[in-house]
């Protein structure tokens, strides 16, 4: 079964991601929402489902627990509503459900919005917090995100002899897009020093290597392709969307685990590939949005997406393969680190990216005639990725 | 016979120079007498988890289906109410029917349960006794110095001259109503006496009044005895006890009191073991303990002792004691004993916990046990009814974890609350059952404690330790953390 050419993006919509501390909950889901409708030429009252991402309502004063919490800021009551999470997956997993939705011809017009208030509460508290107080009482007790991926950069480092000055690469890069975005929440650029001198959060990744917290909101409008077609809409299509819940919880007590890659996101992009009829990913792939919440992460991601082969990824990041300017940018919008990662709205702003970029609206970020995108998302200690492939 | 089967210590690996206590509270008049450093237990540790180190060294080489009961021993015991010989004899692997019970309130609470368990062993049972004590001053006083922490263990029983290495021929009891050290139920701190009439009208009396009588019991002279191996409550009662008693066969090494400190209700036992680790077959040992009074052994060592230690390498007290990590100062001694209030540490947080569902995982967490899957070979860990690899349900063999195991990978952690930051975690490859040909030992994600930060290594040799993890919903969380391996190991 394939979903290629099935479906279309025909508007997408976004907030300023960064301390939204003058804008709650709803204001930036009405904020990114309706910006989207303007972009789709649609009116709300078209609107014939929704899906909601937003992954820690506790954060944001509980609201997002339920797709109702969308009814409420866009005074969309009646309609049918989920709230869908997986982690850091869930802005596409969102996406993939009403793209799967749209297919099975139960609706023509539909929302996905992810928002995530994470900055009402002071961030480091909040962090290490929800290490502390949360999840199992004794295994893996202390395990953050950070550490998570720190413990692969190690065994990263140890197989490959690359070491920090590899990562800050990615950092440099990320902050030069980020700085050509104007919604992104960090704008200025970063030197591989100013990585390097920062102080540590989980060695050997420092501040800089990592992700920051940030509110934000994104909006897809998402419609049958025929429903696009016959409105006259600027679309982009759907090619191929596969998710895999790849790995337990309990990560790093499976002994199989290699710390270099993640099997979740192999299997979600050869689902992906499959449908989009990619062969030979380096090559079809013109540009993409992945999940660089830390950034030994990206490394790892080109791997697990076929850009490199395994335990050659930071080869790209050192040859310049993936700057704007090069074969294959990644991150042209400044990804993770550099927009920020409001966990359940990321994944809905890397289809933003991608709708963006294809429709050649990206200004000065704008990617050189780009055919096809991928979106990559992943959760978890690896537990879940979500690769979607957008086209012209 | 009826004697010490096996025996076992653990001894913290930090150690607070005295010097630097010198130095903190600048007591200029103690500098030629306070000399050497005093053990302080990790802020992870506690008299439960040094106590169950102990019991495991212990009975390492012995079926826990063979002994019938746990006696734990100390004056500071974890809880006021809830038993730490259920929890230790749990991690040890005993059944449900060993009897299990605390001793506790007194300096001589760890030979008053070996003498419980030598009625036992009358009675035909095998009892382990495991004392250990981490006792708290208050700080700026003198007798920081010489407080320590630390634990013993023996194995009690009946057996044959060539399994249990030392008989245990004679016992003498000794009790004394006296106020020497003390400490209320509400209180923090030791309380002291006036130590020359506590020296002079407790201790000596005691002790000479429980050699004299065990000597007189038994029909021996002060010179059939090759070591008297007797409670010292700091350095100087070493030489005091020689003169006063006229006694020349005193054990007077002051490896323990120098390096250590004064371990409490597992201090006997502790000295015995270090006299343990040297003696030689026939030798015979006047054992005596004090506290409110003094209880008093007679040993005899088999050639059982020798052949043991011939055999196989395994830990020593010396082992124990030269395996150290210097703190880098007073404050640190401060952070880790919790005697100073500050936002550190997971004291301040509310981590999530659940009784009943550290009542079902019991077995995986307390005792290690994990299963392995019979179609495939898999460790599963933590338990699970399918497993991961092949999706076999409900076809697995439980199977126990090694505490032994190579580091896979590392990292130091800036953020997670800790008294002492950075905290390092470990992913643990754990060595293969010997028995078995299969996938491997399984892995396990912990904290590295004990450890310097940037010490960690892939490859590196690891062991796994009982600790406190937190005291969420009020109540202690214990799990397994890594250790860096220290001292000799037992090769078996």
């Amino acid at each position: 079964m394939s979903i290629k050419d099935k479906v279309a993006v025909i508007g997408a919509g976004m907030t300023k991601f960064g301390d939204n501390y003058e804008m709650d909950y709803l204001d930036m889901a009405v904020e990114a929402t309706y910006e989207a409708y303007a972009d789709a030429g649609v009116e709300p009252g078209q609107v014939q489902a929704a899906w909601l991402s937003t992954t820690f309502p506790d954060s944001g004063g509980y609201e997002g627990q339920s797709g109702a919490s969308l009814a409420d800021a866009l005074g969309l009551y009646g309609l049918p509503i989920s709230r869908v999470v997986n982690y850091c997956a869930s802005g596409m997993d969102a996406f993939r459900n009403a793209c799967f939705a749209v297919v099975a011809g139960m609706y023509d017009v539909t929302l996905v919005v992810g928002v995530e208030k994470m900055r009402d509460v002071a961030s480091r508290e909040s962090l290490v917090a929800q290490i502390a107080e949360h999840g199992h009482p004794v295994l893996g007790k202390g395990l953050t995100a950070p550490d998570i991926f720190a413990l692969c950069a190690n065994r990263y480092f140890h197989a490959t002899g690359i070491g920090r000055e590899t990562l800050a690469q990615v950092a440099v890069k990320n902050h030069y897009h980020g700085s050509l975005n104007p919604k992104a929440h960090f704008r200025r650029p970063v030197t591989v020093e100013k990585v390097l001198s920062a102080h540590m959060i989980a060695e050997p990744l420092s501040l800089f290597d990592c992700s920051p917290v940030t509110d934000g909101a994104a909006a897809l409008v998402v419609t049958s392709r025929a429903w696009a077609e016959a409105h006259g809409k600027d679309l982009v299509l759907v090619k191929g969307i596969g998710l895999a819940a790849g790995a337990p919880d309990t990560l790093f007590f499976d002994p199989t685990f290699d710390f270099m890659g993640f099997a979740a996101t192999r299997q979600a992009a050869q689902d992906a590939y499959r449908q989009a009829g990619v062969t030979d990913p380096r090559a079809q792939i013109d540009f993409a949005e992945v999940h660089d919440c830390f950034t030994i992460t990206e490394i790892l991601n080109y791997e697990d997406l076929g850009f490199a082969p395994r335990g050659e990824g930071h080869k790209l990041i050192a040859a310049g393969v993936t700057r704007l300017d090069g074969e294959l940018p990644v991150n042209p919008s400044g990804g993770l680190k550099s927009c920020g990662h409001p966990i359940g709205a990321t994944g809905a702003r890397m289809i933003y990216e991608l709708a963006t970029q294809l429709r050649g609206k990206a200004g000065q970020r704008q990617v050189k005639s780009p055919q096809m995108g991928l979106a990559h998302n992943l959760g978890g200690i690896g537990s879940v990725a979500c690769v979607a492939i957008l086209g012209l | 016979m009826i004697g010490i089967r096996d025996y076992g210590s653990y001894i913290p690996a930090m150690r607070l120079a005295r010097a630097e206590i010198i130095r903190a509270w600048q007591q200029k008049a103690l500098a030629q007498v306070m000399v050497g450093e005093r053990a302080v237990a990790n802020y992870d540790e506690d008299s439960l988890t040094m106590a169950a180190e102990a019991a495991l060294d212990c009975l390492a080489v012995t079926d826990p289906a063979t002994v019938d009961g746990l006696y734990f021993a100390s004056t500071t015991a974890p809880y006021r109410e809830k038993l730490s010989a259920s929890l230790i004899a749990t991690v040890a692997h005993l059944g449900p029917n060993a009897v299990t019970a605390d001793f506790g309130n007194s300096l001589r609470a760890g030979t008053g349960a070996l003498r419980a368990a030598l009625d036992a062993a009358w009675a035909g049972r095998q009892v382990v006794v495991t004392a250990a004590d981490t006792r708290v001053v208050e700080p700026g006083h003198h007798m920081e110095h010489v407080m320590g922490a630390g634990a013993a263990a023996l194995l009690v029983g009946e057996g044959e001259e060539d399994d249990v290495l030392c008989a245990i021929e004679e016992s003498f009891a000794f009790t004394h109503e006296f106020t020497d050290t003390w400490r209320r139920a509400g209180d923090e701190f030791l309380r002291f006496g006036d130590e020359g009439f506590s020296a002079r009208y407790g201790y000596f009396h005691c002790v000479q009044a429980a050699i004299q009588g065990i000597l007189q019991k038994a029909t021996l002279s002060p010179d059939e005895i090759t070591t008297i191996v007797c409670y010292a409550p700091e350095a100087r009662s070493f030489t005091a006890l020689a003169k006063r008693s006229g006694l020349d066969n005193l054990y007077t090494d002051p490896m323990l009191l120098m390096n250590v400190g004064n371990t409490g209700a597992s201090f006997p036992l502790l000295m015995l073991a270090a006299v343990l680790d040297q003696a030689a077959p026939g030798d015979r040992i006047l054992w005596v303990s004090y506290g409110d009074g003094s209880d008093a052994f007679l040993l005899r060592v088999t050639e059982a002792l020798a052949r043991r230690r011939d055999q196989e390498a395994r830990r020593t007290v010396a082992g124990w004691v030269a395996s150290k990590r210097t703190l880098p100062n007073y404050e640190s001694y401060l952070k880790v004993s919790d005697l100073v209030k500050s936002r550190a540490g997971l004291w301040g947080f509310s981590p999530f916990t659940s009784i009943p569902m550290l009542w079902r995982e019991t077995a995986q967490n307390l005792q290690l046990m994990a299963r392995r899957c019979n179609q495939c070979g898999r460790v599963i860990y933590p338990v699970r009814r399918v497993c991961p690899q092949c999706r076999a349900k409900d076809d697995a063999t439980p199977c126990q974890l090694r505490r032994r195991g190579t580091v896979a990978s590392f990292t130091v952690d800036h953020v997670f609350p800790s008294p002492i930051p950075p905290t390092t975690l470990v992913v643990v490859d754990l060595d293969s059952p010997r028995s078995a040909a299969d996938q491997g030992g399984g892995r396990i994600l912990t904290p590295l404690t004990d450890c310097d930060p940037g010490e960690a290594e892939i490859g590196m040799p690891v062991e796994l330790t009982l600790r406190k993890f937190h005291e969420g919903r009020g109540f202690n969380n214990y799990y397994w953390k890594a250790r860096p391996v220290r001292g000799v190991e037992r090769k078996t």
